[in-house]
């Protein structure tokens, strides 16, 4: 994005004050284009959500308004902002207001150092990761504030609860995304993603036993940073009522669901970035040197490409964690504890150091061959258990009693 | 409802009312909570919000005037409302009732425990967090909605049984239909066990949790599922037999704990499903000895028992539903009382509760299946 | 009812101080009358004794002239039944509590007092169960006087005829007065 603003301000020929303005006016852009992909994949994603689930359930979900129903969403969100905003008298009226601004923002933030495919990235920043955790990190403060101005028991606990899980998740998460680090040498999530290469073997994920064990623990931290089932403890309805929710209305409570539909993105696309690949092309060993090769359409079309691979696997995550949503039911909340602090952060550090250490043994003589045979053996295993769920799937399929009829649109 | 306030002894707990609008409490009763932290300190359940007066409405009532009435007793199981009542009342006045008419009755009830089981189990997996297997519960559930329909012309409050009998006979083709449902939901259940009763989440969460001792269990007067998942084996069907349960084979379920003990809340779950496939045996059974012959008893239009009281208690989904009815000789009665399962299974929560956390208690509300209604009448 | 004559006559040799009467009616069951001051020692007795350790039914009657209570209990392990019944004053109405016997007996007295306001002599919280706290009377008694309102809030059914009446006014009683604040700003 930055390459494309510097070339474009060049053929331009700005004074420097003008440049001032166009910088301003670049940023205006960029974050107008990041925002309205936000709440349009907000949006769909709550349309998506709610068929899939549907389909789950043995019943069939919104499918009046539009085609399938894919305007439901316009349809709530055009409802909650037409809706009363509803402030009890009670609670603590700035903080109330402010709250669902800062989740919201939380989330959003993100969004501006996440790659969606080759150089294409709001700001390619050299602490990417970094600042990603950091920048989502203060959603537990919008939580906490909402938890705490509601002057609500329930609303209270829900908060603390948020409070405390995201705050302890965040150091599994923390270790794991420092094994694939280690391994990648830089914090610059466009250098993790090419560091990476297109086949499953090419992958962190497979890249030694300990990054895939990472990648769980990965996966499972950031669904509870995210409050998605099975660790929804703070929005828990049926224990807390809606935990912090309880006491929002209209656009206020859109906002919080806002950047509960906006993190499945963040979530997704990070685990895409730093254990699937990312961006890689099956197939293409240098992504970069093929692109700088070529010029024009076949640019963009080898760009678009690369963006296509990075949706495909991110949109199979989040279809991943919706499925998760449906199926789980929910931990207690100290069962959740135990699990981070019992088995995620000293498996964390394991698999950190484990990292490491396979970094010196690549680099060893017979290193390399070690490696690969690694590689392959993990990618096999994966395959295999890939293939094990197919068949289970199928014999599934054959013990239903009614006609199995797969029929997703209804 | 009550001037009682949990009184905060060292200013480190908090007191919560839990209810009477909220999503767990399955109807509406105020659960009052004082809290340390998260852990339950106390707890004062408030009931009497449901009261609905059905008891007086009996006294205002002539006798076959009332049997709407026993429907709302337990809306989720009408059923045995109606058995309980008609039990009693033909009882004073020495009907006998007809062996097919028996049978129905049988069928009926046994359908009825089977779509109310899958309610207490499906939103007792709601309770923790998974909302899919209540609506796959909920599914079959229609099924036998639609039955009873064809039974008796209504999906949930039947008013199915008359005093001396019922008023009709199945409609020809619904036996059948029944037993291709029955075939169905004998492989629906390992489905759903698939789904979630195997899944480790929802084991941990419930395992020695809220175990209830058997003597608790009996003192607190706990009845049906409940009584039985504390490992008391006794069942109102075997143990004080009425209707036509003599002649049935079936197999009393009792909790086992092959995880966790025996009266914790998997127990409670379990016990719930073992004993729909139970009751689909009885109902299959009944199907295929159905004796021919009248569905109704000759009873005067005017029913006026002689003067007696008599106690008529069914094996309920909740428990022991139980009727006592006093007759003065008129065409009221003078007393009309309704013994329920979830009332007694309430008594039972100030003794467990103490230390148990929030989220324990909605599973363990939920494992005891109450339903609000049935305690306040 | 065989278990009833031989649990009189077990009781009868094991308190013979406490006159017991077995009795019944035209139909249905039969029952053992106990005077009410000695419930408590006759039910201790079953529960401990003769091993009733299930209380299946507490019910308060209103006969009219007098209050009954009736106690049906249970043996779980035998599987037999015995049912007890006192009878009490309309006024004053006391009995010695069985809630040390019977964990449920607690709800089950509470209900009793609360419809028929009958004391229990010991219950722990003898509190309403059903209705609310400041309820005026006790609804399952029967010279029990239907309130015409509670709290503001009318009782009484409106005539379906008098519906049809446009000069027909909807609310019997005056409403409650507005309060001035208003539950939720909005902004």
């Amino acid at each position: 994005m930055k390459e494309l603003f510097f070339e474009l301000s060049q053929s331009w020929q700005l004074e420097p004050l003008e440049m001032t303005g166009a910088i301003a006016l670049w940023l205006v852009v960029v974050s107008a284009i990041v925002l309205s992909f936000v709440a349009t994949f907000a949006g769909v994603t709550s349309w998506v959500e709610r068929r899939v689930a549907g389909r789950m359930m043995s019943r069939i979900g919104p499918n009046r308004v539009g085609p399938q129903g894919f305007l439901q969403w316009m349809a709530d969100g055009l409802k909650c902002f037409l809706k009363e905003d509803v402030i009890p008298n009670e609670v603590d009226k700035p903080l109330f207001r402010f709250a669902p601004y800062l989740v919201f923002t939380g989330t959003f933030a993100a969004f501006a150092a996440l790659p969606f495919g080759y150089g294409i990235v709001a700001a390619d920043l050299n602490i990417g990761i970094f600042y990603v955790t950091a920048i989502t990190a203060l959603v537990v403060i919008g939580i906490l504030m909402a938890g705490w101005s509601s002057n609500n028991k329930w609303s209270l606990l829900g908060g603390v609860r948020s409070a405390a899980q995201i705050v302890s998740y965040e150091i599994p998460s923390g270790l794991a995304i420092l094994s694939v680090v280690v391994l990648a040498g830089t914090l610059n999530l466009q250098a993790i993603i090419a560091g990476q290469g297109g086949f499953p073997w090419d992958w962190y994920i497979f890249n030694n036993p300990f990054t895939l064990m990472a990648f769980f623990i990965f996966f499972a931290s950031i669904l509870a940073e995210g409050n998605r089932t099975p660790f929804d403890l703070p929005e828990a309805e049926s224990e807390l009522v809606a935990g912090y929710l309880t006491e929002y209305s209209g656009m206020r409570f859109v906002f919080f669901f806002f950047g509960e539909w906006a993190n499945l993105w963040v979530m997704s696309a990070l685990i895409t970035t730093l254990f699937l690949g990312g961006w890689q092309i099956p197939g293409v060993a240098d992504l970069a040197g093929v692109v700088a090769g070529v010029q024009g359409a076949a640019k963009t079309l080898w760009i678009l490409l690369s963006v296509v691979v990075f949706f495909a696997k991110t949109l199979v995550l989040v279809f991943v964690v919706i499925w998760i949503r449906w199926t789980l039911p929910r931990l207690r909340v100290d069962q959740l504890m135990v699990m981070c602090w019992k088995y995620f952060v000293p498996f964390g550090f394991l698999c950190m150091m484990g990292s490491a250490l396979f970094v010196l043994i690549a680099q060893s003589p017979l290193g390399e061959t070690v490696h690969l045979v690694v590689r392959l053996a993990l990618t096999g295993l994966g395959g295999l258990v890939l293939l094990l769920f197919v068949r289970r799937t199928i014999l599934n399929v054959r013990e239903l009693q009614d006609p199995f009829y797969f029929k997703v649109l209804e | 409802m009550t001037q009682l306030i949990l009184e905060d002894q060292h200013g480190e707990t908090t007191m919560v009312n839990m209810g009477p609008q909220h999503p767990s409490t399955h109807g509406v009763i105020n659960l009052r909570l004082l809290l340390q932290g998260e852990v339950i300190a106390k707890i004062d359940p408030i009931v009497g919000f449901l009261h609905r007066s059905i008891e007086k409405l009996g006294e205002m009532t002539p006798y076959p005037g009332f049997l709407p009435y026993t429907d709302r007793v337990d809306y989720l199981s009408a059923m045995f409302g109606n058995q309980v009542y008609c039990m009693a009342v033909e009882e004073l006045l020495g009907v006998e009732v007809p062996r097919r008419a028996e049978y129905l009755r049988v069928i009926a009830c046994e359908l009825n425990r089977i779509i109310s089981h899958l309610i207490a189990v499906g939103t007792m997996a709601m309770d923790l967090g998974a909302f899919t297997p209540f609506l796959h519960a909920i599914r079959e559930r229609e099924t036998v909605n639609d039955f009873m329909e064809r039974i008796c012309g209504a999906r949930i409050n039947y008013s199915y049984m008359r005093i001396g009998g019922v008023p009709r006979d199945l409609e020809p083709g619904l036996d059948k239909d029944i037993l291709k449902f029955l075939d169905r939901f004998e492989k629906f259940i390992p489905e759903f066990n698939r789904l979630i009763t195997g899944n480790e989440i929802f084991v941990r969460r419930l395992i020695d949790l809220a175990v209830i001792p058997a003597a608790d269990a009996i003192s607190c007067g706990l009845s049906g599922p409940n009584l039985r998942s504390s490992g008391v084996d006794y069942d109102l069907r075997r143990d004080r037999p009425y209707s036509a349960y003599p002649e049935f084979e079936f197999r009393v379920v009792t909790g086992e704990g092959y995880r966790g003990q025996t009266g914790d809340c998997y127990a409670r779950y379990w016990v719930r499903i073992d004993e729909m496939l139970e009751s689909a045996k009885i109902v299959r059974q009944a199907l295929l000895g159905l004796p021919e012959g009248d569905v109704k008893a000759k009873v005067p239009r005017k029913i006026t028992p002689p003067k007696g009281e008599v106690y008529s208690a069914v094996e309920s989904s909740r428990g022991e539903m139980g009727c006592y009815l006093v007759s003065d000789g008129g065409e009221q009665p003078l007393r009309v009382r309704f013994r329920t399962g979830s009332f007694t299974a309430m008594t039972v929560l100030p003794k467990i509760v103490p230390g148990l956390m929030v989220a324990d208690l909605t599973a363990f509300f939920g494992s005891l299946d109450v339903v609000a209604p049935e305690i306040d009448r | 009812m065989s278990d009833v004559k031989r649990m009189h006559e077990t009781l009868s040799r094991a308190l013979p101080d406490i006159p017991l009467e077995v009795e019944s009616a035209q139909a249905g069951m039969s029952w053992i009358h106990v005077p009410a001051e000695h419930i408590a020692a006759v039910i201790g007795h079953l529960r401990h004794t003769e091993g009733f350790d299930y209380l299946a039914c507490l019910t308060g009657i209103d006969t009219g002239e007098e209050l009954q209570i009736a106690y049906t209990l249970r043996s779980l392990p035998d599987k037999t039944e015995c049912a007890l019944k006192i009878s009490l004053p309309r006024d004053e109405a006391v009995v010695p509590t069985i809630s040390h016997l019977y964990g449920v007996a607690d709800w089950f007295e509470r209900e009793v007092f609360d419809l028929y306001g009958v004391h229990f002599d010991g219950h722990p919280d003898l509190r309403r169960i059903m209705m609310p706290d400041d309820w005026e009377g006790h609804p399952l008694r029967k010279d029990y006087v239907f309130p015409s309102e509670y709290h503001g809030i009318s009782a009484e059914r409106p005539d379906p005829h008098d519906l049809l009446d446009p000069e027909y006014e909807a609310c019997a009683v005056d409403p409650a007065p507005k309060s001035d604040s208003k539950e939720g700003s909005t902004s």
